[in-house]
């Protein structure tokens, strides 16, 4: 049974001239990983916030067709438990610091608060989350005084810790340095491998090539395009229409064009290796 | 030229984010700055125009010491968009934002016009000058402030993190931007996590980690140099990474040198023994 | 890992400054009597010595700095304001100075010392308590009190929110800064400077709340359940029982005496 069900939506903000949504249809299944990509611009955002319930419990605007989680309409849905159930990790990572909180330990804590978690477990699953992200140098610090990718870091740390089954991640690695981007991916890799349905917008298509297990291609307000991440980011056209693909692809198109041995197109770096290894040893 | 000298930075709260840091940025020259999140690059280049003071150490733009300035006349040299755009807009149209300063700076209709237009085909925003700039998405509000900039017309522009969150167009123009500016003899200092980025359009790049600079190199050194990719946690290009796992020579970190290696060296490679390392 | 640290919030956390560690209800309590005094007794010279005593509160306190700046900042301009205003335009008998057409008489001046110390003693009281309460023990208490998180919320960013402003208003004068408005000069360049940054102060705020207000709904802010909490205050000693109820009795006493008076 399908777990997130978009049927013929659209939706347009509060004075907008145009849809930001336009006719999107899709079934989202439990337990897997949906990477979602896209020029800006392109609705991505729109469909987290539209999946959330943020759209139209809290935006207004013009909404039409189906939302449906778990089978039941997002406007028969109470906010509050849409917060237990969604969890939602924000494209801007300034806005959210709850700016209420000393230290980053007690920020972390904060959602658990509000879930009425009793405060032993609480402090355990706050260190949980602190030791995953590696915070451990952070938690004594003031929120306000963190660095950017700090931040990100510290409001990804806040959602996750409250353990929702499905996870709207928009952007989670923006201002992150690539070794902290690595791990925040092996993260996300770690809470599907616990069941967790997970939609994970991000330009960088290099880690979505090695961790989605679906890839939807955002433009202009509609699913251009869906499928395995092998299917979908071995195509050139994309490039052509503002949307990055892996630089292995790109060199295994190259390679073909070169009339190189190149069986499939590569989009992850392990499976470039095999390919120019094979490819070496077929020239034996 | 902007010189770093022997400087160090703490916050207000006794936190050191910057050591003896040494660092000389020529005119008309592009660099980019690295390094793991915290390294203190953001606190690196606010000592640039003054917003952080030195605790210790000496900041000179164009043989005059920063400590005999105060930011606003600095600005005159360094423009510096921040990390965070929403630290910096505050007008209620984009249009306005972008010529807000000018309007403040009393320059003729004519100039205001001329300015505004080239910051605005800079960047890209053309069709978003009546828009308030808190009503568009992160991504462009980005331009927004780099456009306000690049108005002001400085020898130096400082862009905090300017590729986060881009798709394929905006990375061409801010490519395309830092170009034309190089092209005026300006000098564009870069902070970004976007290593392909920086492979592509940068040979000048500083590395940070812990507070300290830890390196200041062409990117193909930077990106062969493992000691600097673990301390400053960023990653080689992945054509890099391949064409070092293929055990390949020359520092490659760009495609068409490694689909030109494996064209020329395909047999080479292969009884180099890569093979045996998988 | 920091383990003492993420443990310690098992245990009430303690700054060893009595003051400090005192229960907000208690501060508040006491608080309240500092700030009906002055209304009670109507006499410039109680003001100023409820307002040296605040100073002095603030000493013991360890929070004497920051005291000092905020209410500078605020208390004190506000009272200059009000005593010229009132010194000024009060008319009365005796004529004290002659301005062109103002005349400055003792009838002015005295009820612009007796409104302006008044105001100021009553922001001290204010501003002392949110001084000396921790933000976090506040939160806690009205919760316990049966406020829900979103009120509490509210209160203690828009509390904070002033605490804040020189924090919000330094952020945008660096922006201020960096683009070549002049803010590091003489008053009048620093006025100027302000001018331009009152509407996003403003603005700034609105923009902001209603992000904010997305953000902590996926912070599940809006559960109708009691929610918990990582800090708690200790029950209350049995000295600072004692002082509270000394105090009130006093207070007590105080104003029917001033009543009988
Ligand atoms: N709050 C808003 N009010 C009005 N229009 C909006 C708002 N947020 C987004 N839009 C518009 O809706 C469209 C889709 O925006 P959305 O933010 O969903 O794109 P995105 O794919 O997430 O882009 P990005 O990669 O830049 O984050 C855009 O045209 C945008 O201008
Ligand atoms: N206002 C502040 N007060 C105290 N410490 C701060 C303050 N701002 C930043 N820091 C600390 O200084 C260090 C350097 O911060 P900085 O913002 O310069 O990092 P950065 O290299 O720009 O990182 P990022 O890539 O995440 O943006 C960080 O450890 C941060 O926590
Ligand atoms: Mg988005
Ligand atoms: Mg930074």
């Amino acid at each position: 049974m399908s777990y997130i069900e978009l049927k013929q939506v659209s939706y347009q903000y509060p004075l907008a001239s145009e849809w930001a949504l336009n006719d999107v249809t899709y079934s989202f299944e439990k337990g897997k990983l949906y990477g979602i990509i896209g020029a800006n611009r392109g609705g991505k955002t729109t469909l987290c916030n539209l999946v959330r319930g943020f759209i139209p419990h809290f935006y207004q605007g013009e909404l039409m067709g189906q939302v449906l989680i778990e089978g039941k309409d997002i406007r028969e849905w109470e906010n509050h438990q849409l917060s237990t159930e969604i969890g939602y990790i924000f494209q801007n990572p300034f806005s959210q610091i709850s700016g209420v909180k000393e230290t980053v330990f007690e920020e972390i804590a904060l959602g658990l608060e509000n879930l009425g978690v009793d405060k032993d477990e609480m402090i355990e699953r706050t260190i949980q989350v602190v030791k995953w992200l590696k915070l451990e140098d952070l938690i004594k610090k003031n929120p306000n005084n963190l660095s950017g990718g700090q931040r990100q870091r510290v409001a990804f740390a806040s959602i996750i810790v409250m353990n929702h089954d499905i996870l709207v991640i928009d952007e989670p690695t923006s201002q992150l340095d690539p070794s902290s981007t690595a791990e925040v991916f092996e993260i996300i890799h770690m809470l599907k491998e616990q069941k967790k349905t997970i939609l994970l917008v991000e330009h960088k298509v290099e880690l979505i090539a090695e961790y989605a297990d679906e890839v939807l291609v955002f433009e202009k307000g509609q699913i251009a395009s869906y499928g395995s991440p092998a299917d979908i980011l071995s195509r050139k056209d994309l490039m052509e229409r503002g949307i990055s693909i892996p630089s292995v692809a790109l060199l295994g198109h190259e390679m073909r064009e070169k009339n190189m041995a190149m069986d499939s197109i590569p989009i992850t770096k392990s499976q470039a290796l095999e390919q120019i290894l094979k490819g070496g040893k077929n020239d034996d | 030229m902007i010189e770093l000298k022997d400087v160090t930075f703490a916050y207000p709260n006794g936190y050191i984010a910057n050591e003896n840091l040494n660092l000389v940025i020529n005119n008309g020259e592009r660099v980019a700055i690295i390094g793991q999140n915290g390294a203190g690059k953001t606190t690196a280049v606010k000592l640039m125009n003054r917003l952080n003071k030195p605790t210790t150490g000496d900041v000179i733009v164009d043989g005059n010491n920063t400590k005999e300035r105060t930011t606003a006349q600095i600005s005159a040299y360094v423009g510096y968009v921040f990390q965070n755009p929403d630290e910096q807009i505050f007008n209620s149209t984009v249009a306005m934002e972008v010529e807000y300063m000018l309007k403040y700076r009393k320059l003729d209709q004519k100039d205001i016009d001329r300015r505004r237009d080239r910051a605005v085909e800079l960047t890209g925003i053309q069709d978003y000058l009546k828009m308030n700039p808190l009503d568009v998405p992160y991504s462009l509000r980005k331009f927004i402030t780099i456009a306000v900039v690049l108005a002001m017309e400085t020898p130096y522009i400082i862009l905090d993190e300017p590729t986060a969150g881009q798709d394929l167009q905006g990375l061409k123009t801010l490519s395309n931007m830092m170009d034309a500016l190089q092209d005026e003899g300006r000098s564009v200092i870069t902070i970004t996590h976007d290593m392909e980025f920086v492979a592509d359009h940068f040979t000048r790049v500083v590395a940070m980690a812990n507070k300290q600079i830890i390196a200041d190199d062409t990117a193909d050194n930077i990106f062969w140099n493992a000691e600097v990719i673990k301390e400053a946690r960023i990653k080689e290009p992945q054509i890099g990474e391949i064409a070092k796992e293929l055990g390949l020579k020359g520092n490659i970190i760009h495609r068409r040198d490694l689909v030109d290696a494996l064209s020329h060296q395909k047999k080479a490679f292969i009884r180099g023994g890569s093979n045996e390392k998988e | 890992m920091d383990y003492e640290f993420a443990y310690s919030f098992k245990k009430p956390q303690l700054t060893n400054n009595w003051i400090l560690d005192m229960n907000p209800l208690s501060k508040l309590n006491l608080l309240i009597i500092l700030f009906i005094i002055p209304i009670t007794v109507q006499s410039w010279k109680w003001n100023v010595m409820i307002i040296i005593f605040y100073f002095l509160v603030a000493l013991v306190a360890g929070c004497f700095k920051r005291f000092t700046r905020l209410y500078l900042r605020f208390g004190l301009m506000v009272g200059l304001l009000l005593f010229v205003l009132r010194a000024l335009f009060i008319p009365g008998e005796n004529l004290l100075y002659k301005l062109w057409f103002i005349n400055i008489t003792q009838e002015g001046v005295d009820s612009g010392l007796q409104f302006s110390t008044l105001v100021v003693a009553i922001c001290g009281a204010i501003i002392l308590y949110s001084i000396v309460t921790r933000a976090k023990d506040f939160m806690y208490m009205i919760e316990k009190l049966g406020a829900s998180r979103v009120i509490s919320y509210v209160i203690l960013s828009s509390f904070q929110s002033i605490i804040d402003l020189g924090e919000m208003s330094k952020v945008i004068l660096d922006s201020q800064r960096a683009r070549g408005i002049e803010t590091e000069g003489n008053i009048r360049q620093r006025i100027k400077a302000f001018i331009p940054i009152l509407g996003p102060l403003f603005l700034g705020a609105i923009s902001n709340a209603e992000e904010k207000a997305i953000a902590m709904d996926a912070r599940a802010f809006s559960m109708p359940i009691k929610n918990t909490h990582l800090c708690h205050l200790r029950s209350l000693p049995v000295g600072e029982k004692a002082i509270l109820i000394a105090a009130n009795i006093a207070f007590i006493g105080f104003v029917v005496w001033r009543l009988m008076a």
